[in-house]
């Protein structure tokens, strides 16, 4: 207990000093939803139509590019090695680790599609259920993200590779959490793709871990 | 049995049984193929509504089956590799994933030009199409992954890792596909009503299916020799082999 104590604190200092690099993500977010306007017909009609679908793949982008931190660094300083030394099981290292991410990357983006939905002309009351939606599948994203950030983190520049890896496997996550702003939007009942997400999140939570510890290990083996 | 399975698993006995069992498969799958196309381009009737315009099933079909089926055999192989890291089965996972990825490009071509004149468009968003390009850019994350790692066992471990993962996923990716097609645009596609085949143009997909499915076998058989091979250009039995 003392053991996971010490890490969660020494993950949240290793954050709070490098949250200049951690806080690009969620810039590459705003600006991503800005494109779409400009690119577009900046009507209200449309860009509500299309704000879920806007608002989740600049997510899935700006969760791709944060991924870059998560393990990089930490491979080429030994940490990984020094992790399967420690008391602690290496999931649940990872477990933590992905949490704290997701503190430094997740939340921001959900935080920022606040005002960044109102700009897009979405209807209040389907916004809060789209960040809802955000705030249940980013965490998603950063778990499963775990273990293409695992696989590719001896590369020297692994950071293409891996969104070739991860973003297929994102699509049930976009399809669920846009299909919730989607159904807000229509005033339908969005309760269905927000206990999805939930499970999706539940699993993520309990499986992803150990595959980011495989993935891991096998990028440490030769580095 | 244990002790066939693990014997099999080395390459040195591995590369001359692949060899036979490749031919073994080669010449009933070369047989069907040729009767199978027989029956599929010229004793097969015509289709009362596509017209002779179907007959791209017979190639579409099989292929898109196989990409499936190839996924599913990467990913047992995957928990080969990894629980008993088998050389056998790393090197089936890339040289199998070149194969699928092939099968996958094919259904999806073939499905846009039987697309263009029965739906008259070359693309659709239903969900079969969709999930079927998702499984295309699955196995190319997978050969682009083994292209990126230099180090080779290393890489099949990791490829190994990234179809099992990859294939939990595949499904949950197929259903969220269809739930979502359905939501949004409702069934606007009308698929085969399979039952209601004939039977003359059943067995001539059928075969061509088994077909398919056997030249798959052989010539990823050969492939995993040639990698084999490689792999192993500096041990003492393929220098013996080479010798001799």
């Amino acid at each position: 207990m003392r053991a996971l104590m010490a890490h969660v604190q020494r993950e949240w200092q290793r954050y709070w000093g490098r949250r200049g690099d951690v806080i690009q993500a969620p810039l590459i977010f705003c600006l991503v939803c800005i494109l779409f306007p400009l690119g577009g017909v900046p009507s209200p009609d449309h860009l509500a139509r299309y704000a879920p679908a806007v608002i989740w793949a600049a997510s899935l982008i700006a969760c791709v590019f944060g991924l870059e931190t998560l393990y990089r660094q930490e491979l080429s300083e030994g940490w990984v090695d020094a992790m399967l030394l420690a008391p602690l099981p290496l999931p649940l290292v990872l477990l933590v680790k992905s949490l704290m991410h997701w503190l430094f990357t997740g939340l921001p983006v959900a935080l920022l599609a606040w005002p960044l939905g109102k700009a897009l002309y979405f209807p209040d009351a389907a916004l809060q259920l789209l960040i809802l939606s955000l705030l249940l599948g980013t965490p998603v994203l950063v778990l499963l993200g775990g273990i293409g950030a695992g696989l590719t983190a001896g590369m020297g520049r692994g950071g293409l590779l891996m969104s070739l890896l991860l973003i297929p496997m994102y699509v049930p996550v976009l399809i669920f959490g846009a299909g919730v702003g989607v159904a807000a939007h229509d005033g339908l009942p969005a309760t269905a793709q927000l206990y999805l997400l939930a499970c999706m999140l539940l699993a993520a939570i309990v499986l992803a871990p150990w595959a980011s510890a495989a993935a891991l290990k096998i990028s440490a083996e030769s580095s | 049995m244990w002790l066939w399975f693990h014997r099999l698993g080395s390459p040195p006995s591995f590369y001359p049984f692949a060899g036979r069992l490749a031919v073994i498969l080669a010449v009933p799958g070369v047989l069907l193929l040729l009767h199978g196309l027989y029956g599929a381009l010229l004793s097969a009737p015509a289709d009362y509504q596509q017209g002779e315009g179907y007959r791209i099933i017979f190639v579409h079909v099989p292929a898109a089956w196989l990409s499936l089926f190839v996924y599913s055999g990467m990913a047992v192989a995957a928990v080969i590799a990894l629980i008993w890291r088998m050389k056998v089965a790393e090197v089936f996972i890339v040289d199998a994933a070149w194969l699928g990825a092939g099968f996958t490009a094919v259904a999806l071509a073939t499905g846009m030009l039987w697309g263009k004149p029965m739906w008259g468009t070359y693309w659709v968003w239903d969900a079969r199409l969709t999930s079927e390009l998702i499984l295309l850019f699955l196995y190319l994350g997978v050969l682009a992954l083994d292209q990126a790692l230099h180090d080779e066992r290393q890489a099949a471990r990791a490829c190994s890792l990234l179809a099992l993962v990859g294939a939990i996923n595949v499904p949950i990716v197929h259903y969220s596909v269809e739930w979502w097609n359905t939501l949004h645009q409702g069934p606007t596609v009308s698929k085969f009503d399979s039952p209601s085949m004939d039977s003359r143009m059943l067995w001539p997909l059928l075969e061509m299916a088994l077909a398919t499915s056997l030249l798959f076998g052989t010539i990823v058989l050969v492939r995993m020799r040639a990698s084999l091979l490689w792999r192993e250009r500096h041990s003492r039995w393929v220098r013996e082999m080479l010798r001799n």
